[in-house]
């Protein structure tokens, strides 16, 4: 009972009081400063990221105090979590944890506790923090809650499930595995039947840990949130079409957070609504991500978290931005399949037909989609050593979307989070000559 | 071997090619063709002049396979048709890959073994996933298949699996070197269970229960055994193969069923159901940890060599779990990875050296 008060107060009062209280210090900052000159590369700063650190910080701040209060669950970005919505969970994702030690140049040191304890350096950068992030009680969202489940989809990749695997075996808790077969061909009706069973296995185990009764109507509202999220999160892509791009691919990752991790709740959607205006205004305005934009580029794979900044800024000084994203589009991609009257097979087929659960030539066609729709002069891949899943087939996906679209193509060598495989004097070298390569700089 | 295929192609046995690890074999031998297992590059002629399509930290299986999809035109006798399991994220890339590279003129025919929490659903779509790899392989090799091929073939590949069982149930007592006996199990890999039986009677053969080897026994598990030479340092050092947990060899052994199904397609699925636990399928740690611990109980084993292939996640993550818990046990456990290098690395040979002789005196790791 004292935990559950502890879990409501942290989210509906201790999280609000906290943004109200960084508001006013924000603004009482923003007084006392002289004004910042505005930046040479870069627009004017988004005011929803300001939102979004609100959000995100009243999401991990209760889930300080959820285990014991409401059944946790741990998924993949993937899984399918509007299941869980109805029965209170609290949910935590590991890979936007890892994405969060990734962007404050944490992911090494909490890999290394992982390597120690004898995960190999070979094994995806996201599964090392997090299990080291585990061991060493070392993140900083200040305090992870215990899981009473793990659940993992295979449609991002198999890694997951050897990554949930260990983890179920250190943290001694159940872990159920959805699998969505690889589609090499079309979608079937055959492996959506599978995928969709599943679903239904998964939901009756997670009601049974939550001790309640599913409820069909519930989901169907749930499954009714989760389609608008996705359709707002593509709305607010799909305004970077405009020229200038009124924000870069790079903070698209960055603001990616509350669809993954938040989908089929109410704030979830509110938020984008906030954004989706913010961005309509500034196309409206003519407000650019970038000051002066002159070529505009896809990025293909996760990003190199810790090199955002770096990586932007050395495009912008000459004009170059990223428009599109292919992480950040696969979010927005299936959301017409969402049938809130339908809930789980629809979600056999939103979360079966996710493009890095597609063949090449499919994958191919989509960065085509959108280098067209987004007038993209070019497109970065980034061959990412620690996810094999999106990087195998990256070398011919780049000399074909290079033949077939008639664009320049990079493939970028690094990694999302270990530091330690990426070299970024290579990395910067290789950048700037692709970019001297368009001419005109 | 090529000219073991030659032979078998002339005798109307078109050849299969079949990456690794999981698919029902004995479908392959019921449409009376012979499957070529891909582990590693078994071409001796240089690579096709294509370039490298994969990263360097792409696996070398993995790696390998694509090599002979490039050098394909190359091949005689020519294939019929590639089998793709979907084994891991690398080698569904590859699969990828294949499927949309027309000068790689093969049907390929993927094989996707469910990785869920095997439920019900997971045994349904299993079986529908072998039916659907039954009508692809017809399709690819113009034939149709008989249940009663099927249940010849499932007989034939028994009595195969019966005598490698027996002789890896056997190896302290088998009277040859290491080194001979992997190269004569790494055939397996090519011959078809018509020949296989015989060399594997041969095998036996040499196996005498009145004579233990001496030394230390450990048990091998990874990937495929390559570079062979390790075998020879492992018996320098006073070591000894006591049992096997190859995914090449003793993994892809179901375990032993006395039930008889009246339809060879459930027989099929039980027997892939049947298999010991390997990441490749998904398999939960715990079973896989328990099953390594009797193989070394009771082949007498006094450590584990893991011997993967570099950048090999499913095995990576596994190896970690598994050596902590065996760990506890007092069980000690030394991992190795290949490149697939043609020789044993100078530092391969000092640590299985240092870990025989560690064992030898007793020691916990
Ligand atoms: S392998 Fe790739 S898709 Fe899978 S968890 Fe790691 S980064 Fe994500
Ligand atoms: S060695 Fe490992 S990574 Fe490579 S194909 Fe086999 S299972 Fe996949």
């Amino acid at each position: 009972m004292l935990r559950r008060l502890q879990y409501e107060g942290a989210a509906r009062v201790v999280a609000p009081a906290l943004a109200t209280g960084l508001r006013a210090q924000r603004r009482l900052r923003s007084w006392r400063r002289p004004k910042k000159e505005p930046s040479e590369w870069f627009g004017p700063p988004l005011r929803a990221t300001y939102r979004l650190k609100e959000v995100l910080t009243r999401h991990y701040l209760s889930g300080r105090y959820a285990d014991g209060a409401v059944p946790v669950a741990w998924v993949t970005s993937g899984f399918p979590i509007e299941l869980l919505r109805p029965f209170g969970y609290h949910v935590v994702y590991p890979e936007n944890h890892a994405a969060m030690c990734g962007v404050q140049r944490k992911g090494v040191k909490l890999a290394q506790v992982a390597e120690v304890w004898g995960l190999s350096q070979d094994t995806c950068g996201y599964a090392r923090c997090d299990i080291g992030s585990f061991l060493s009680g070392n993140t900083p969202a200040g305090r992870l809650p215990k899981p009473d489940i793990l659940l993992a989809c295979t449609n991002i990749c198999q890694t997951v499930v050897h990554w949930y695997r260990t983890l179920a075996a250190i943290l001694k808790v159940p872990v159920f595995v959805v699998d969505t077969p690889f589609l090499s061909g079309d979608p079937d009706e055959r492996t959506e039947t599978y995928v969709a069973e599943q679903l239904e296995e998964c939901m009756q185990l997670c009601a049974r840990i939550a001790g309640k009764k599913v409820d069909r109507k519930a989901l169907g509202r749930v499954a009714q949130r989760s389609k608008e999220a996705s359709e707002l999160w593509g709305e607010c892509l799909a305004l970077s079409q405009a020229e200038p791009a009124p924000w870069t691919g790079f903070e698209q990752f960055l603001h990616l957070g509350p669809i993954v991790a938040m989908r089929g709740l109410p704030e979830c959607n509110a938020y984008y609504r906030e954004l989706r205006d913010e961005l309509r205004e500034r196309v409206k305005h003519g407000i650019g991500a970038i000051r002066h934009e002159r070529f505009r580029l896809l990025w293909d794979n996760l990003p190199i978290w810790y090199e955002l900044r770096s990586l932007s800024t050395l495009l912008a000084e000459v004009g170059f931005t990223i428009v599109t994203t292919t992480y950040s589009y696969g979010w927005a991609e299936t959301a017409p399949l969402f049938d809130p009257r339908d809930p789980i097979v629809s979600a056999a087929r939103v979360y079966a037909r996710v493009f890095i659960n597609r063949s090449l030539d499919f994958r191919l066609e989509m960065m085509k989609k959108l280098v067209n729709t987004y007038s993209c002069d070019g497109a970065i891949l980034h061959s990412n050593h620690s996810c094999k899943p999106y990087s195998v087939g990256q070398i011919d996906l780049a000399d074909r979307l290079a033949k077939e679209a008639s664009i320049r193509t990079l493939l970028l060598d690094g990694d999302h989070i270990d530091m330690r495989v990426h070299s970024k004097e290579q990395a910067e070298g290789r950048l700037a000559a692709f970019m001297e390569s368009f001419g005109g700089l | 071997m090529l000219a073991y295929l030659e032979s078998q192609k002339q005798q109307g046995r078109p050849i299969v090619l079949a990456f690794p690890i999981l698919y029902p074999r004995e479908i392959v031998t019921a449409l009376g063709a012979c499957a070529w297992e891909i582990w590693s590059q078994p071409l001796a002629q240089p690579i096709g002049s294509e370039t490298n399509r994969l990263q360097a930290y792409v696996c070398p299986m993995v790696r390998s396979a694509q090599q002979v999809l490039s050098s394909i035109e190359t091949i005689h006798p020519r294939p019929e048709a590639a089998i793709l399991p979907h084994t891991c994220d690398s080698m569904q890339g590859l699969l990828s890959i294949a499927l949309s590279t027309p000068a790689w003129d093969l049907p390929f025919l993927p094989f996707r073994y469910p990785r869920g929490s095997h439920g019900p659903a997971s045994t349904r779509f299993l079986r529908e996933e072998v039916l659907a790899f039954i009508a692809s392989l017809e399709k690819a090799l113009h034939r149709t298949l008989d249940p009663d091929s099927l249940q010849q073939a499932l007989n034939l590949q028994e009595q195969k699996e019966d005598r490698l069982r027996t002789l890896l149930e056997s190896l302290r007592y088998w009277q040859g070197s290491d080194i001979e006996l992997y190269a004569a199990l790494r055939s397996l890999e090519y011959l078809h269970p018509h020949d296989a039986i015989p060399l594997l009677d041969g095998l036996l053969s040499r196996v005498d229960r009145q004579k233990a080897r001496t030394g230390v026994g450990i048990v091998i598990s990874g990937m495929i055994p390559e570079p062979v030479d390790l075998f020879d340092i492992l018996e320098d050092a006073g070591g000894y193969v006591a049992a096997d947990d190859y995914a090449s060899i003793g993994r892809r052994l179901p375990s032993r069923s006395t039930a008889r199904n009246a339809d060879p397609i459930t027989s099929v699925v039980q027997r892939l159901q049947r298999m010991p636990p390997c990441p490749t399928r998904c398999s939960e740690v715990q079973p896989r940890i328990e099953y390594l611990r009797n193989l070394a109980r009771a082949s007498g084993a006094r450590g584990i060599v893991f011997h993967t292939v570099k950048f090999c996640e499913p095995e990576l993550f596994d190896v970690a779990s598994i050596r902590k818990a065996l760990g506890e046990d007092g069980l000690s456990v030394l991992h190795l990875e290949t490149e697939f290098e043609a020789h044993a690395t100078g530092q391969m040979a000092t640590r299985l050296e240092a870990f025989i002789e560690m064992l030898g005196q007793g020691k916990a790791s």
